[in-house]
């Protein structure tokens, strides 16, 4: 492999313009004639619509259009990007006159500018019966509260998913030791630096959006379905985007959008408030868990039982798909195995894809208590998860899914490295907390899909086309590099385009820690498809037998000598009779999702006078197969950690249980970590490689953020003394401080 | 989005300022506390004053051993300035303790001390509050914190004004061509009463050679943008006064007298301080806090962050 391209610290592609201010994200864009959007929205989290009156809003100049439940009545769909699934249940509505959580959409209003919307949402006259709230999965599973969903499911309870392996009842019987809890965790929201947004613009039969999209090809289905159009007829472009986190794995207000645009015959723009982006996008799931672990003196866990509710908010969206996955992520390898995940509506906020999607919930009570064993048998933790670590070659339990590499004991060995140097450096003793985690590379049930397209051009320069949308995570940077790798050619020669529905082939949707091994291997197979050809059409030019044209390191050789890729490039463009277009495709469809792992360690230290706990470091090590950009990898284990230190330190969506009402509704009262908050990070991606992976590469898009609360609530279980149940730390009584807001 | 329509005006002297005052109207310095309120429907003012080409308001100077701020003075700007005094260090962190850089970059000190009290149910949109009842501050008769109650429990968070108060500071006045000087407790008990149209033009902390320790701590849930969960400031003078004040648990800071003269005890005889200071402490700083529910911190995590005061105690050299 050539070391300066892959595996180097090489800068993002689109790094420069993000800086600079010259980057387009899709506010900055404005088609000529543009409107603006907004929805009016439920201010109770359960309530009926009596009567709607959009007669003031209607006589206001400036306002061009309204549309209320009534106008789209019969639609049903469900929002979520993931690829059809039994599992979604169709329960939204573009616009309901049955408001099921605080933020729902009730009516949407184009008008000419941004103020006008604001002021015509004041003046619709809405008379509302206000009914009584389930705001929690114990309160949507009493008995006297009736269904959010009658006509989908008779209790609020709405689907099982389940996993087994051995007999757990069994095995838990046979153990030495049996430990157990009861384990919370919050909702939280990603809180992308960019709202979310979208343009849509309906024109005759077609649709034209541009939008923050994470799975522009899903979202085209889901509207030509809506629509009644073909999915030739709906365009989706995704600009740059300011982050997701899955939180746009799913359409948001691109149905009002369109709609807007079809009544006024003009393009309409919805961007979101930060107040709607709090309560009407989606976050992760809070979950409510009932785990055992069951282990011999000896140390080997034997058999772990998993129970877990999840609150999916008023509707369905992702809610059982993300529970099949999390599932589907324990990389200790147990004999007895059971897990049961429940998907129970509530009123409220809807829960979606949020990065690790059902992971974090489960590592952090498995991980706790793995840690309360490791104390009663006087282990170390570190070595008590490695004697129960999966091997190559085992499956992970509870599916067929193959262990194809793993290289825990380096990850150990290079966090252990770390910890020494730590512990050199601090004066004051400290608590370690260490959890382990494992993910997958793209969605574990191997939906994962994706296809490339390459352009030749005459200078050997090539167009690199993608479905893969780049969220903020660095793919088409990736993609750009294992091209230029694959085809022999400098990284400047590689110019992607990528997540445009009319313009860039299919690609299952940026999500699962898909881009870098779906993507990646699809990129290989394009460009690996462009030699091939570009061989045969060099072979007929030359008169030669495509047989005699070999190919290594960036240049053919023929019988009469050696031709480098660019020269190929003129040869076969203009090379007389015989020249042509050459083209490279590929489409990969994934037949494992290989397990990436990850070690985390936290260290706190506690104030004896006070009790305030500080959070001086943070280390974490990673598997995440052959590295094809050392900067993102970097990028993605030091952003996972802090998203991860948020989570389990004082991130939580709040409603208040009196009124019913979200009070974290902006970044000032929802409290995610500032630069002060975050301790000292150390972080490694160790050798590893991977057969099924695109150059040996596997993910790293949502491991990194997986351990790191269990990490941190271990750390202070240990330095307090005193059991941990729920998330986050804050909500509890344990006040915490990072080193750098101490060392002040 | 402000979408409330509003005459601004910037006049170049006290006199012009007091003159446009109304009860439609509102001065604004920085802005860090008004646009917000401004932008979520909580202000309807008709005009709003801004105090920034009023000369005199913005220097600080020493004036016969006085420390004199001026209202509009920066708070990045007095967080240079008190780099410069050890014995004013703890006024230096209470400072650096608001919010961020960019918002100490634009945020005055007047504007510190006159922040609304804030509250869960009350800075948020308009939107947001159509959902609930009125409350008191809101033209309704309800306190949806406490609906026992017959008044706002809305809390003061200012960071600077334990530390001030703890250095017994005074503020000056101007109103009706008048300049008074007032205990700066005055002002804090009813700010709109006491001012009665008038603009706060100066912080006064009295002979600053003879503090001889400032000492402020704050807890919030992070380290930056935050209103503290809870704050503490503490001061020893020369002349062996030691003053004590809890902040942001009540609606007014307040004094914790008896930890306050125990310690002052303590400190004449020269002795250690006895653990028991801190217990006396804790109890007295539960007995007078009022807390209410905060984003992510319930009464009872702010009852914790209290720590503060006997962290502010245990900085005492």
């Amino acid at each position: 492999m050539d070391k300066s391209i892959i595996g180097a610290n090489i800068p993002r592609l689109e790094s420069r313009e993000k800086v600079d201010g010259s980057g387009r994200y899709t506010d900055d864009f404005s088609p000529a004639g543009m409107l603006y959007g907004a929805v009016l929205r439920s201010p109770y989290p359960h309530a009926r619509v009596k009567k709607i009156d959009a007669a003031q809003v209607l006589a206001m100049p400036g306002v061009m259009a309204v549309i209320l439940p009534q106008d789209v009545a019969g639609i049903r769909y469900n929002s979520s990007g993931n690829p059809p699934s039994d599992l979604l249940v169709d329960d939204e509505h573009i616009l309901t006159d049955h408001p099921l959580y605080e933020g729902d959409a009730i009516a949407a209003v184009a008008a000419q500018t941004p103020r006008l919307c604001k002021e015509a949402l004041g003046r619709f006259a809405v008379e509302y019966e206000v009914l009584p709230a389930a705001l929690s999965v114990e309160a949507a599973l009493d008995p006297s509260t009736p269904p959010l969903h009658p006509d989908i499911a008779k209790s609020n309870d709405f689907q099982l998913l389940a996993f087994d392996q051995g007999d757990v009842e069994t095995g838990l019987a046979a153990c030495d030791i049996v430990l157990e809890g009861e384990f919370a965790t919050p909702a939280v929201h990603p809180l992308p630096m960019e709202p979310t947004s979208c343009i849509c613009e309906w024109r005759g039969n077609t649709i034209n959006i541009y939008a923050t999209s994470q799975t522009p090809f899903q979202e085209r289905r889901i509207l030509a379905g809506m629509f009644g159009l073909p999915e030739s007829a709906v365009r989706i472009v995704k600009p740059l985007m300011g982050g997701g986190f899955g939180a746009r794995q799913q359409l948001h207000y691109q149905p009002q959008g369109c709609l807007l645009s079809k009544k006024t015959g003009r393009p309409v723009k919805m961007l979101l408030t930060r107040e709607e982006e709090m309560m009407a996008t989606t976050t992760r799931h809070a979950a409510k868990m009932r785990v055992k672990l069951g282990a011999m003196l000896d140390g080997k866990i034997s058999a772990m039982d998993i129970e877990v509710w999840h609150d999916t908010g008023a509707y369905c969206t992702h809610g059982p798909i993300v529970l099949s996955a999390q599932g589907k992520k324990v990389q200790y390898g147990v004999d007895h195995y059971r897990y049961r995940g429940h998907c129970v509506y509530t009123n409220n906020v809807t829960a979606g894809a949020m990065r690790g999607y059902g992971n974090p919930q489960v590592t952090f009570a498995r991980e706790m208590l793995i840690d309360r064993l490791a104390r009663k048998l006087g282990r170390d933790p570190l070595e008590l998860r490695l004697q129960n670590h999966l091997a190559r070659g085992d499956t992970i339990p509870g599916t067929q899914t193959l262990v194809s590499s793993v290289a825990i004991q380096t990850c150990v060995d290079e966090a252990e490295r770390i910890r020494k140097e730590v512990d050199a450096k601090r004066a004051q003793p400290g608590e370690w907390g260490v959890a382990f985690c494992m993910h997958t590379s793209g969605p574990s049930n191997k939906s994962g899909m994706s296809s490339a397209s390459i352009y030749l051009n005459r200078d050997g320069s090539v167009q690199l086309n993608l479905g893969t949308a780049d969220i903020g995570q660095g793919s088409e940077t990736a993609m750009a590099q294992v091209a230029a790798e694959v085809l022999g050619i400098k990284l400047e020669c590689v110019n992607v385009h990528a997540a445009d529905t009319a313009s860039t082939p299919y690609d299952t949707g940026t999500f699962a820690s898909s881009q870098m091994f779906v993507g990646g291997n699809a990129v290989v197979l394009a460009a690996k498809s462009m030699i091939k050809n570009l061989a045969t059409a060099l072979a007929d030019v030359r008169g030669v037998s495509a047989a005699q044209v070999g190919f290594a390191g960036g240049v053919f050789s023929l019988p009469d000598g050696q031709c480098s890729f660019a020269d190929a490039a003129e040869q076969v463009l203009y090379g007389g009779d015989n020249s042509r277009v050459v083209f490279g495709e590929g489409s990969y469809k994934a037949v494992e999702a290989p397990p990436v792992f990850a070690v985390c360690l936290v260290r706190t230290q506690r104030d004896m006078l006070t009790g305030v706990l500080t959070i001086t470091d943070a280390i974490q090590t990673v598997d995440a197969g052959n590295v094809i950009n050392k900067n993102i990898v970097r990028g993605q284990i030091e952003g996972g950690m802090a998203q991860g230190l948020g989570y389990g330190w004082m991130e939580q969506l709040e409603t208040d249980r009196r009124t019913g009402k979200h009070i974290t509704s902006d970044a000032l009262l929802y409290k995610i970590p500032t630069a002060q908050d975050i301790p000292s990070l150390y972080s490694a991606a160790v050798d590893s490689y991977d057969e099924f992976g695109p150059l040996g590469a596997k993910s790293i898009g949502e491991l990194t953020l997986v351990p790191v609360a269990a990490a941190l609530a271990i750390s202070a279980e240990r330095s307090c003394g005193k059991e941990i149940f729920s998330l986050p730390l804050s909500k509890g009584l344990l006040l915490t401080r990072a080193a750098k807001e101490v060392a002040q | 989005m402000i979408t409330h329509s509003f005459d601004y005006t910037c006049p170049s002297s006290l006199e012009q300022a007091c003159a446009l005052k109304s009860e439609d109207s509102v001065y604004i310095a920085g802005g860090t506390d008004i646009v917000p309120a401004l932008k979520y429907g909580l202000l309807f003012p008709k005009l709003v004053i801004s105090l920034q080409n009023v000369p005199g308001l913005a220097s600080i100077t020493i004036e016969g051993g006085n420390l004199v701020i001026g209202a509009m003075v920066g708070l990045e700007k007095l967080a240079r300035y008190t780099e410069h005094f050890p014995n004013l260090s703890g006024l230096n962190h209470a400072v650096r303790a608001v919010a961020s850089p960019q918002i100490r970059h634009i945020g005055t000190v007047g504007g510190n001390l006159l922040q609304e009290a804030r509250c869960i149910f009350y800075n948020q949109t308009t939107a947001w509050r159509r959902g609930i009842e009125p409350c008191h501050k809101t033209g309704g008769s309800v306190c949806h914190q406490a609906p026992a109650k017959p008044q706002c429990v809305a809390l003061y968070h200012s960071d600077l004004a334990p530390a001030f108060l703890a250095a017994d500071c005074l503020v000056q006045i101007y109103r009706d061509g008048n300049e008074q000087q007032l205990p700066l407790e005055t002002l804090l008990a009813a700010p709109s009463r006491v001012l009665g149209g008038g603009v706060l033009t100066h912080i006064v902390l009295p002979d600053v050679e003879n503090l001889r320790q400032l000492h402020f701590r704050k807890h919030a849930v992070r380290g930056a943008i935050d209103f503290p969960l809870a704050n503490a400031a503490l001061t020893v003078r020369a002349c062996g006064t030691v003053r004590l004040i809890m902040g942001a648990m009540t609606p007014k800071p307040v004094t914790l007298e008896q930890t306050q003269s125990e310690l002052a005890d303590s400190l004449k005889e020269e002795m250690p301080l006895a653990a028991q200071i801190y217990q006396t402490a804790a109890a007295e700083a539960k007995k007078k806090a009022r807390p209410i529910r905060e984003a992510t911190a319930s009464p009872a995590v702010k009852q914790q962050a209290m720590v503060v005061v006997q962290e502010v105690i245990r900085d005492l050299l």
